[in-house]
This record gives structure tokens, sequence and C-alpha cells, in this order.
């Protein structure tokens, strides 16, 4: 064989071991719950994640990201608990007794992610987006814990209140009482 | 004793020794010793940017996953590119990026339009005229998205881009299995039940279309 040929030959072998056979990811069947859920309350939250990969002795270099991430949080309740047991009326008054307001739904806005700053040594190599994305997976942890701190819940307590002291205006009640469940006086 | 009879012989006590000690003295194992630590991030504040008083029903709650991917054609000194340059005949490399992603969809009618003139009563009887059902949020994580396959170096910005079209195949395949109906339904539903509670008999609930 010539050595054009075993050029040919070795670049077939180079292109053939490259090759990685993949087979594409099956899409899961569509879940459908049906709810009753009132969201009064949407904050909208900054956080800056920064990581540095020094922990592994034998890695040289250093290797470090810093990303600003925004996330969305809602909160309200869950109308579909409520029951006869929560709701008196008489006339023109009503008093009604809320399920406890909660987190509905946290999302970190796709698009709002942003690498702010990127330091990647000689001998390392950079983050990766599987690395990038198990970064922002504990963020989204850390956003999870800090809510409690946000007063998320008292905000929704309050907007809850105001919408359904309106809403119940619009529909004749002069005299409009509301508690929350796990604040409530009365026995339900 | 020939010397490289006692360098073996050594070798095989220290191994034995470092063997016991993994097992009894807590020593680290080679593979534990070289598995690289995993990475953690810092305690950060969390800052409130902005704070929105909503009135959102939300009826549906709908969990999907769906397959995306991006390629272009691969970029800078990879292995890649040098195949391309070494090849005799025109080979176009690629990189690709293939992620699944699980998404909650929302669907619900938005309450804050319902105002004075949509509602009607008369005694114990109400009217109420609602606007109809759209989709409230796509909620896609970074902990809900996996990456199937990432051949080359893809940005944040690209892959950004990619987790939000995968948000709107979502809202495709959502819209298509008539996830809008089914919020118009139940919101009836549970809006009928709300008023039934506060004590009107006869409810008659539409929507705007």
């Amino acid at each position: 064989m010539g050595k054009f040929g075993q050029y040919i030959t070795g670049l077939f072998l180079l292109v053939l071991t490259g090759c990685q056979p993949t087979s594409a990811p099956r899409e899961k069947v569509m879940a459908i719950k049906e709810m009753g859920a009132l969201t009064t309350t949407r904050y909208t939250l900054s956080k800056i994640v920064k990581a540095n990969d020094n922990q592994t002795w034998y890695k040289i270099g250093d290797r470090k990201i810093l990303l600003s991430v925004e996330a969305v949080v809602k909160a309200g309740i869950d109308l579909s608990q409520l029951d006869e047991k929560n709701v008196s009326a008489n006339g023109k008054r009503i008093h009604l007794i809320l399920p406890a307001p909660e987190v509905q739904s946290i999302e970190i806005q796709p698009d709002k992610i942003k690498v702010e700053y990127e330091e990647v040594g000689l001998l390392r190599t950079g983050f990766d987006q599987a690395e990038r994305n198990a970064l922002l997976a504990q963020a989204e942890k850390q956003i999870e814990a800090a809510l409690p701190e946000t007063g998320i819940l008292e905000t929704t307590r309050k907007h809850t209140r105001q919408w359904v002291e309106q809403f119940c205006r619009q529909l004749g009640f002069e005299e409009v009482g509301i508690e929350f469940i796990d604040q409530s006086t009365r026995l339900p | 004793m020939k010397p490289i009879v006692r360098i073996v012989g050594i070798l095989l006590i220290g191994i034995g020794l470092y063997w016991m000690g993994t097992r009894w003295l807590g020593l680290p194992s080679p593979g534990r010793l070289f598995r690289p630590s995993p990475v953690l991030i810092d305690e950060t504040p969390v800052l409130i940017t902005e704070i929105k008083q909503l009135a959102n029903l939300v009826t549906i709650e709908a969990s999907d996953e769906v397959a995306v991917g991006l390629v272009r054609p691969a970029r800078g000194a990879s292995a890649k590119k040098i195949l391309e340059w070494i090849s005799p005949a025109p080979i176009v490399t690629t990189d690709r990026l293939v992620l699944v992603v699980k998404g909650k969809l929302y669907a619900g009618t938005d309450l804050s339009a319902v105002d004075s003139s949509r509602i009607f009563i008369a005694g114990d009887s109400v009217s109420l005229q609602l606007p109809s059902a759209k989709i409230l949020d796509i909620i896609v994580n970074p902990s809900d998205a996996e990456v199937f396959i990432e051949d080359g170096n893809w940005s944040q910005e690209e892959t950004n881009q990619l987790v939000v079209s995968a948000r709107e195949k979502l809202r495709q395949r959502a819209t298509e299995r008539g996830i809008l109906n089914r919020a118009d339904e139940q919101a009836l539903m549970v809006l009928h039940e709300f008023l039934r509670l506060q004590g009107f008999n006869k409810i008659r609930i539409l929507t705007q279309d």
C-alpha cells in the first residue's frame, strides 16, 4: 500500500472511531393536573453565583466562575381547600377563613442567566454547560432556602386579603372579614 | 538476597500496609484520592428587585419533557477543526448541544381583569364573565435541564437561547393538547364552588370566548 493509501486508511479509522453512536432522547408523555390556586404575589429576586474549583489537590491552576441570575417566585393560596366550614355569609356580611399562603413556583429565568466573569488556568478546562447547570441547581436550592427571609408569605397574605376583599365587595358584600387558617382565632 | 527481590518485597509490604490503612485507618483509597471534589457555590445574598401583586387563578398544571438541540460548524482550534484541515476531502465538522428539558406549565385565568362591569347580581343570583384562560407560566429550571450531548464549547447565551426554545416547544405541545379549554372548564368549576360557598344559589359563569 502506498503512502497515500496509508494516509486514507488512517483518516478513515480516525473518523470511524471519532463517531459516537447517539440515539435521540425520548420525550415523556405530558401529565396534567387540575387545581385551583390563587396566585397573588410575584417576587423578582437576583443572586450572584460564585464558585471556585480549588478543592481537588492534583489540579493545578485557578478555575473560577461568577454568574448572575434572576429568579421569579410566585405565591398564593390553594382556593380548592376552601369549604363550608371556612365561609359564613349572613346578608351583606361575610367571613372567610382562607388557606395558609404558600410558595407556588420558583423559576430561574433562562434568559437572565449571565456569566459575569470566568477565570481558567492554562492547565484547566473551562466550565462546560453540564457543570454550569449543576452550579445553577445549587443556586436554585439556596434561593428556596432564603425565601422565608424575603417576607414573601406576609406579602402574599396582604395581597390575597386585598383581592378577596375587593372581589367580595364587587359581589355585593358590605362587611368582609378575612382570616388565614394558620392565624385564625376562630374554630373552623 | 538479590536486590530486585528486596525491592519487590518492600513494595508488596508497602502496598499491604496501605491497603490495611484504607480499610481500618480511614486512609483515602486510590480511587478516592484521584476523584475530583465537587464544586460548591458560596453562600451569597438574595436581593429583591421587584414585588408585584397578581390575581391569577391557576387551574391546570401540566408536566412535560422535551428535547431540544443546536448544531453549528465546529469552532476554534478543536480536534474536529484539525481533522477538517488535514482531510484531503472537504468535510464539515459540527458542534452539538442537546438538552432534555423537564418543564411545568401553568394555565388559568387572569382575575385582575374581572371588574364590576363583568359581575351582575340580583338577590341570590350571580352572573360573571371571565376572560379566557391563558398560559400563565412555563417553569424550566436549570435542575430540570439535562445535558444529553455537549460537543464543543457552548456559551451560556447559546444555552439560554436553547432553553427558551424548549419553553416554546412546551407551550406549543400544551396548546395542541387543548390545555386552555381544560383550564377554562376548571376555572368555571372552581369559581362556581367559590360563589356557592358565598351563598349564591343561581350561578352563571361565562368565559369571553
